[in-house]
């Protein structure tokens, strides 16, 4: 019991104290997460429209791959990443393996299917006045389809906030192919699993603090968004 | 020679394989109320639809002054009309954004948008209310916000759904008014459906009747499904029996115009044909208009103008109806 209280007043101190390499990491995660979100959003989000609004040949097949892509063990999509960026793979020239990018890109792949499922939902979910509305208003396809878009926007960001979740609280891709760098690629759920089994829990403890706020905000903001008057 | 608002042949629509809704040939003359009447379920949205070009007819032609309509100018049609639908849908935002939407999507300049959309608001008696959530106004409101954001957009015919629904009695008679006002002073041409034939016979100069998808001749009330037997001059309904003139050999149903059934407190009706003893079931006044429930065999329908010897009418007392041959139809 001593240890543990020690140990949580020791990781207080860390975060309080501003420690370079606590905010390092914490940085390196956000900045990381925050393009792999943006990335995912920017692809999920017109898929997912495309998804609810068109019908199209190979749409079932579609959301099949969207939800089952939901489900899928990081470590799965780590893999294939893995085998993509190393050297020996397709993008392998590009030299991303164990940098940044590259974990930005297989976090993309983990949040896209997010992205793009809760936009799919988010869109059939609205009411089925609407296109009624958009046309006798005389609304343009394109007039139609932003004013849906403009009718989703919270359930939208809802989405794009729980990608975000998702993403910053992922190990197992930022395991494999960022390799867990100090200063480089080390982010908050590497170096925690990494802290531990060194024995080293009051950074571990400091960064799952962080974690746990970034946690709350994120939470506070879908709490926001989905009252829908953020 | 007045100009046409619509002109229809032939017109067909189907959600299905059977025809939902068939009008054979109907001028609507520029600058007329018309009122669309029929029960639920008779076709009457389905006719707004078309009307409001948000359906395309599957057959037949429509013109909308004097240019006919093509399924690739859909959205040209559709800027020319302002459409109320029953149960209208709000946007996401302010009760001023909610009007303005509109304005924008028809390209209004946009220095006038707002002072339009205001405009609009204060019509429908919702100034005030301009920064108000949408989401936060009751139906009734809601009702009149839908109203505002279709005179904002100011169409060259209005097309209302039930526009009394969800109404307060002041704000039906706001609403009443306003469809005066935009046929009287502006000429425009309103076209409103409602169930209400006393309303309709108020506000419209031509009253069209719709029942199951066709155009008739009379008030869709007072429906009774049967068979005709002894070669024309009874309708059996199962429950009454109806003497019919006897000028059409086969029919599935007949209508009874609420307003040609004659009733009596006693039993003045006695060696008539069709008369049916009965109870009184409901009863409604509304300007001047009597309305009667009444169970006598079937459930029949009465509209009456008010007069003395309806004091004495009350929820359960005995009345005698009286239907002549002639104010029957079968369809």
């Amino acid at each position: 019991m001593h240890f543990l209280s020690e140990s949580i007043y020791k990781a207080f101190l860390l975060v309080l104290n501003l420690d370079p390499e606590v905010y390092q990491i914490v940085w390196t995660s956000i900045y990381i997460s925050f393009w792999s979100t943006t990335l995912s959003a920017s692809v999920g989000i017109p898929l997912g429209a495309l998804v609810a609004l068109k019908n199209f040949r190979g749409k079932p097949a579609l959301l099949l791959l969207l939800n089952t892509s939901m489900a899928l063990p990081t470590v799965v999509i780590g893999l294939f990443c893995y085998a993509i960026l190393s050297r020996m793979g397709p993008l392998g020239d590009l030299g991303l393996l164990f940098t940044p990018t590259g974990i930005a890109l297989g976090l993309f792949v983990l949040a896209t299917p997010i992205s793009a499922n809760l936009t799919v939902a988010a869109i059939q979910n609205l009411d089925s006045r609407l296109t009624l509305t958009c046309k006798m208003l005389g609304a343009s396809p394109l007039q139609e389809f932003w004013l849906t878009m403009k009718e989703a926007r919270f359930a939208v960001m809802a989405a794009i906030v729980i990608a975000f979740g998702r993403v910053v609280s992922e190990v197992g891709i930022a395991m494999m192919l960022g390799g867990n760098i100090r200063g480089f690629t080390r982010t908050m759920t590497t170096a925690i699993a990494l802290e531990t089994s060194k024995g080293e829990f009051e950074l571990g403890l400091a960064l799952g603090f962080v974690l746990m706020l970034v946690a709350l905000v994120i939470n506070g903001m879908i709490f926001f968004v989905q009252k829908g008057r953020l | 020679m007045t100009p046409l608002a619509y002109s229809i042949k032939d017109l067909m629509f189907s959600y299905s394989a059977r025809p939902d809704l068939f009008v054979d040939t109907l001028d609507i003359p520029a600058g007329d109320v018309v009122a669309l009447v029929g029960p639920n379920g008779s076709g009457k949205t389905t006719f707004l639809h078309l009307l409001a070009f948000i359906l395309s007819p599957q057959q037949g032609s429509l013109s909308l002054l004097g240019h006919d309509f093509q399924n690739s100018e859909a959205m040209t049609f559709r800027r020319r009309i302002g459409l109320l639908t029953q149960n209208p849908y709000l946007f996401k935002s302010s009760v001023l954004e909610n009007v303005m939407v509109g304005l924008r999507v028809r390209k209004f300049p946009r220095r006038l948008i707002e002072k339009i959309a205001k405009e609009a608001l204060s019509r429908v008696g919702m100034d005030g209310f301009e920064d108000r959530w949408a989401g936060s106004l009751s139906g009734g409101e809601a009702q009149r916000v839908a109203l505002a954001r279709t005179l904002a957009l100011n169409p060259d015919v209005f097309l209302f759904d039930e526009p009394a629904n969800h109404l307060d009695s002041e704000s039906v008679r706001r609403t009443e008014q306003l469809i005066l006002d935009l046929n009287r002073c502006e000429k425009k041409t309103v076209i409103f459906a409602t169930h209400d034939l006393t309303l309709a016979e108020e506000l419209a100069d031509t009253v069209i009747h719709i029942f199951e998808g066709h155009v008739i001749p009379v008030a869709p009330f007072n429906l009774f499904r049967g068979q005709i037997l002894e070669d024309g001059a009874i309708f059996d309904s199962g429950a009454i029996r109806f003497h019919v003139s006897n000028t059409v050999q086969n029919g599935s149903s007949i209508l009874i115009d609420p307003r040609k059934i004659s009733f009596s407190t006693n039993e003045e009706f006695q060696g008539l044909t069709n008369v049916f003893k009965g109870k009184i079931i409901s009863l409604s006044l509304s300007k001047n208009r009597i309305k009667l429930g009444v169970l006598a065999g079937e459930s029949f329908e009465l509209h009456r103008e008010f007069r003395q010897d309806c004091k004495d009418l009350r929820i359960g007392s005995e009345i005698w109806l009286h239907v002549t041959p002639e104010s029957i139809t079968i369809i």
